[in-house]
């Protein structure tokens, strides 16, 4: 182990200088812990008041950071009763995780079985960087490397209008780590933005009419095995629950 | 070792200075300090036995690096009370047959207690997502539910006293 | 409901003992001791399932920063035993040395590091080397057997009793009985129902993982601290190991972090042992979770098979048993739970008059089973449940109807009973209490059984059908096991009982306490329960085989009421009138004519220092001369979702005969918790092995247990009964309700969508292939 220190910056500005000098940031750690704590520095996020806000304006819900999952979920629950995203952030995990962990730190590590990049995906949010002013896209900050590692997230910004419809996530237990989920995301009319992550190939986005999505919903890219289910039945599992999900979201019938 | 850190953190209502490495977790810091209370059960974040409460909410102390705890408030399950004056989510918890082995009963009680803080009445389902990362192997989870039904009762009946 | 025996003490509810210091986070458990500093161990595992190890150099390990000793095959006794903690001598084979030149299974003990710090022991351990030639595993249960087949075990091992034990073919243990002739009774029978059933390697996860920690004493004698069920035989084991005289190791149970037969295991306390008794040091061992998975012990994963013949009338004319069970890679338990598996199975049915039953243990490369509550029963009761209610069916009888017909009932007997034991002959008896018929009865109303059984509720996709199972277990072993204690009073009407019973979180501590209040006449409080230290408390042979109960429990019964004779006779000799005048209650002797009181405290200060002195106390040992059955008939309603194979547990109801029971809150918390376990185990705990035969899920992360937000539906009924030879009643509860769930669950498929869940656990793929097939 080498000689790590830890920083504790009260700014964004100090947080450039420790990123320029190759350090790491600390959210909850939860992700950290589980890999290899192998940096010099590890700086914490928890002191800049900034990653910690939260507001709505011009139809967007921007959420800092360094906001837990518990607390963004509190916080989207309150906007806007019985949305996608605050289902998928309360049933991540289990409860003292979701305490801890930030929306930063996850969307950062972007695991395989994350209970937020697909609900994030199908809602068009995006991400604002220290490095930059411009918010990107979830989908290019997870696809371009250097656009991750350029800065660190200060800001989740979601379409206030993108967060009503369905999730699914498909586990064996409660406290468990999705196989797949499902977001479906209503955009008015029969238009639907929808987000099935799990597929071998990565997270799939599609877009369109519910009736065209039915269609591709029974064709949907392969899955990997896990434990023991093989990836046979996990992607015919999906298909049924994408088709289940997508006949029950913003149908006559409640979710 | 020298790179050593010399933190301070209040536990149960006093502050004191830790000396730890820069990469221990919260759970060894606590248990090396005599916090013994604060139980290993798995280490990776998925048995709760490790969970005290950090800054007004539940944690699993394996899943946090000590650091990061810097200037904060911790609460293990001996801030609450103890056998000469337990706390009513403790009396609760041994009166509804909730504790047998007894290693997991800390988180337990720590989660029902941050869960009780903030809603004093919790349904079942309210219930269960509080307590939903406390693995328990002995009571199968019946009692710990009618244990915090009857805490919930027992604690609104003291704040009308 | 209680049948009234007007028991002041047995059959209340009362808090137990230990749970206000342990809500308080104030009572100890073995890592949370602290000892002058200790040496950590940790240990280097196999990551091949089967070589020799060629060449193993550990000098650069032992020059390491810290490192005070590195122990492996070179170093250590090489004294044959079993890790299993049995009464002496064990049934188990002596397959087993500290360290091994072989390597029998991914995860098997290479070497140990001991080192000043965790962290360089652990390092050190990247510092040996370790050459393996591997050879040819065996992974196939089917196949151990077969000509050619690689063999685990061939250097000396035997067995400590004269039993089958073949390692030249891999069979650990051999268990063969038969009455009457199955083929004649096949003949006899109007069809014959044939299946095979498999249930999986699964771990116990007590909460706590397994730790031991090791000092000295003032005048050099061992202490050992340690997470056991059997701290008897944990002294035993490292005395006979490591060659240390008994007189020289102190055995202390402090609080235990749940058992479930994981820690009736003795396999790191020689370690730490030796390693304390070699450098004068103390030492500590705490395993991680990882380690628990992969090296500590599991449930036996077995198939079973099964020809049943039928008579239209429901008559079993033959039933013939033929069970394989994985030892895994060593042997402990692999005689004994196979044997569970037909004693406490078979005699359930008991008007089979052509019978067998073939068992057979063998090794593989594969971790080590061990014992698991439910002990063999659990897997038995897995096959035959589905079997009797696939009897029931061809018959056109309610499967509760046929079970009632032709279960064992009071006052009846087994011929199971005497020729089935602990690697012996089994021990006669009949049946003096048997109230499955009332579990039966209350368990069908609280399901609703007559509205749900074959209605088939359909919503949508979604179909709804109720099962049930019908279970008994033992109260402990009979002639075998042996429990005592020491109860002595002190001058305010408290009392000191000490017992080698072990409390790993059951509540026997209180329960205990219960039954000898109940004999002396005083409240269960005025008992000081310590429990278990080889020191300072008597023999006892541990917790489990569902024993302490019983059979701690008419040990402490026995010695309460001598205790209490003695306080009659003081108090006789106080006011001067004959024994038959006092009557002893609520901590107060009475003269019954004059009302004249006198309190314990009185009369315990009265022999202490006033006349006639003595101190009034009591031992008393005790072996059971039978092992009456607790029974349960579970319930289970479930939900099948038809087309993605989705099945959701709605409701589990447990009702149980386990005689009187002494505290009917811990006795339901026995019984919830044995459930839930079962339902885990039924639905998705498993280990996974890669082809290597590595277990690729060692964590709770993806070995699934249900957590608070998983649970069911639970429903717990202790039924009205009463055993004559338990202590006011009892019976054992310990273990049985953990056998219901699978069988239940399978049954209730079976009612809602007509398919056979043969292999536990049932994940949604195997009910949707089913499913598909049933189309």
């Amino acid at each position: 182990m080498k000689d790590m220190k830890w920083f504790f910056p009260d700014t964004l500005t100090e947080v450039d200088e420790l990123l320029k000098n190759g350090y790491k940031a600390h959210g909850g750690g939860t992700f950290l812990v589980k890999t290899a704590l192998n940096t010099d520095g590890l700086f914490d996020l928890s002191r800049i008041p900034q990653l910690k806000e939260f507001g709505i304006s011009g139809g967007y819900i921007s959420l800092g950071s360094a906001l837990t999952y518990t607390k963004a979920a509190a916080v989207l629950e309150s906007e806007s009763a019985g949305n996608f995203m605050s289902k998928a952030l309360s049933s991540a995990a289990a409860c003292p995780l979701r305490n801890r962990i930030t929306l930063g730190g996850s969307i950062y590590a972007a695991p395989k079985w994350s209970d937020l990049i697909g609900p994030l995906l199908a809602s068009d949010a995006s991400v604002r960087l220290s490095s930059s002013d411009k918010p990107s896209a979830v989908s290019d900050y997870l696809s371009d490397k250097k656009l991750r590692h350029s800065g660190i997230i200060t800001e989740v910004i979601i379409p206030e209008a993108n967060i009503a419809g369905g999730y699914y996530r498909f586990t064996q237990t409660h406290f468990d780590y999705p196989m797949f989920t499902i977001t479906v995301s209503m955009r008015g009319n029969e238009d639907l933005s929808c987000c099935i992550t799990g597929p071998a190939s990565g997270p799939l986005v599609l877009k369109g009419k519910r009736a065209e999505l039915l269609k591709s919903a029974t064709a949907l890219p392969d899955f990997n095995k896990e434990r023991s289910l093989s990836g046979e039945y996990i992607k015919k599992r999906a298909e049924i629950e994408f088709v289940r999900l997508l006949n029950i979201t913003g149908g006559n019938k409640n979710e | 070792m020298n790179n050593e850190l010399n933190f301070s953190f209040t536990v149960n209502g006093r502050e004191k200075t830790f000396c730890f490495p820069p990469e221990a977790t919260l759970l060894t810091v606590l248990r090396d300090n005599g916090y013994t209370e604060v139980h290993n059960g798995c280490e990776t974040g998925e048995c709760g036995s490790c969970v005290v409460i950090l800054n007004g909410v539940t944690v699993n102390s394996c899943m946090v690096l000590a650091a990061s705890a810097m200037d904060g408030e911790i609460l293990t399950v001996r801030a609450l009370g103890d056998v000469h004056n337990p706390h009513p989510i403790q009396r609760a918890f041994a009166e509804s047959g909730a504790v047998q082995c007894g290693f997991c009963t800390p988180g337990q009680i720590l989660s029902a207690y941050a869960l009780l803080t903030e809603k004093p009445s919790p349904s079942d389902e309210e219930i269960k997502q509080a307590l939903d990362g406390n693995i328990c192997r002995c009571t199968g989870y019946k009692k710990i539910i009618e244990a915090v039904k009857l805490s919930a009762v027992r604690m609104k009946g003291d704040d009308d006293e | 409901m209680m049948m009234n025996k007007n028991f002041k003490q047995a059959g209340l509810s009362h808090e137990k003992l230990d749970s206000i210091a342990l809500a308080c986070g104030r009572e100890k458990y073995t890592d949370d001791f602290r000892i002058d500093e200790p040496l950590f161990i940790s240990f280097l595992y196999s990551d091949i399932a089967s070589g020799l190890i060629k060449s193993i150099n550990i000098s650069r390990a032992e020059a390491a920063d810290g490192v005070k000793a590195v122990l492996y095959y070179g170093n250590t006794p090489e004294t044959l035993h079993t890790t299993a903690g049995q009464g002496f001598p064990e049934p188990s084979p002596y397959d087993c040395r500290m360290f091994d030149s072989k390597v029998r299974f991914v995860g098997d003990r290479i070497a140990a590091v001991a080192a000043e710090t965790k962290k360089q022991a652990d390092a050190a351990l990247k510092l040996i080397d370790v050459k393996i030639e591997e050879s040819e595993p065996l992974f196939d249960m089917e196949k151990a057997m077969d000509a050619g087949a690689p063999l685990i075990h061939t250097d000396d091992e035997y067995p400590a009793i004269p039993v089958t034990y073949k390692p030249e073919i891999n069979l650990a243990a051999e268990v063969l009985i038969s009455f009457g002739d199955i083929e004649k009774g096949l003949a006899e029978a109007d069809t014959v129902i044939e299946d095979s059933y498999n249930m999986q390697y699964a771990s116990h996860c007590a909460t706590e993982p397994h730790a031991v920690a090791v000092y000295f004493d003032e005048r050099g004698r061992m202490v050992i601290i340690s997470a056991t069920q059997v701290p008897f035989h944990v002294r035993r084991i490292v005395s006979m190991v490591c060659g240390i005289a008994i007189q020289n190791i102190r055995v202390i149970k402090p609080r235990v972090g749940g058992g479930f037969g994981g820690k009736q295991e003795v396999f790191l306390e020689q370690v730490a042992a030796l390693t304390a008794w070699r450098l004068r040091r103390s030492v500590k061992i705490v395993l991680s979770r990882k380690e628990v998975f992969i090296n500590a012990r599991t449930r036996h994963a077995m198939r079973s098979r099964i020809r049943m013949g039928v008579k239209k009338t429901g008559e079993i004319t033959a039933l013939e048993v033929d069970d394989l069970m994985n030892a895994g890679a060593y042997g402990p338990h692999a005689l004994t739970v196979l044997s569970n598996a037909g004693a406490k199975v078979l005699p359930l049915f008991n008007k089979i008059e052509n019978l067998s039953f073939t068992g057979r243990s063998v090794y593989t490369n594969l971790p080590i089973g061990g014992a698991y509550r439910g002990y063999g029963a659990t897997q038995g009761y897995f096959a035959l449940n589905q079997h009797i209610d696939a009897a029931a069916r061809y018959c056109g009888i309610d499967f509760l109807d046929y079970v009632k017909k032709w279960h064992i009932k009071s006052g009846e007997t087994s011929a199971v009973f005497a020729a089935l034991g602990e690697g012996k002959e089994g021990v006669s008896q009949y049946i003096k209490s048997c109230g499955l018929g009332d579990c039966i009865d209350l368990g069908a109303e609280a399901i609703g059984w007559a509205e749900k059984r074959g209605k088939k509720i359909r919503s949508g996709s979604k179909v709804r059908g109720v099962g049930a199972a019908v279970c008994m277990q033992g109260s402990g072993i009979p002639e075998i096991d042996m429990a005592s204690c020491h109860i002595k009073m002190n001058e305010d009407g408290s009392f000191n009982l000490s017992t080698g019973a072990t409390d790993i979180g059951t509540g026997s501590d209180t329960i205990l306490a219960q039954i000898a209040a109940e004999a002396v006449g005083t409240s269960y409080d005025k008992f000081i329960v310590l429990s278990s230290d080889t020191d300072t408390t008597p023999f006892d042979t541990g917790a489990y085989a569902s024993s302490t109960t019983y059979i701690t429990g008419n040990a402490v019964k026995l010695c309460a009421l001598k205790i209490r004779a003695q306080l009659e006779e003081t108090a006789a000799e106080i006011l001067s009138v004959e024994k038959s005048d006092i009557e002893l209650s609520g901590g107060t002797a009475r003269q019954i004519l004059t009302s004249k009181k006198i309190s314990y405290g009185e009369l315990c200060a009265y022999r202490l220092y006033t006349s006639g002195q003595y101190q009034i106390q009591a031992t008393q040992s005790f072996v059971a001369h039978e092992s009456p059955p607790p029974f349960t008939a579970q319930f289970a309603e479930v939900e099948v979702d038809l087309e993605t194979g989705e099945l959701k547990l709605l409701e589990l109801v447990a009702a149980v005969d386990c005689g009187l029971a002494l505290n009917p809150i811990l006795a339901e918390g026995q019984v919830e918790g044995a459930v839930l376990n079962g339902i885990s185990y039924a639905l998705t705990e498993e280990y996974l092995f890669n082809s290597k035969g590595r277990m690729v899920n060692p964590d709770y992360g993806h070995y699934k247990i249900f957590s608070i937000a998983d649970m069911p539906k639970l429903k717990t009924i202790i039924v009205d009964s009463f055993e004559q030879t338990g202590p006011y009643g009892a019976k054992s509860i310990g273990e049985i309700a953990l056998n219901g769930p699978a069988p239940a669950i399978a049954n209730a498929v079976f009612d809602a969508a007509g398919i056979r869940l043969k292999d536990t656990p049932f994940t949604p793929e195997k009910v949707w292939k089913l499913l598909r097939k049933e189309v």
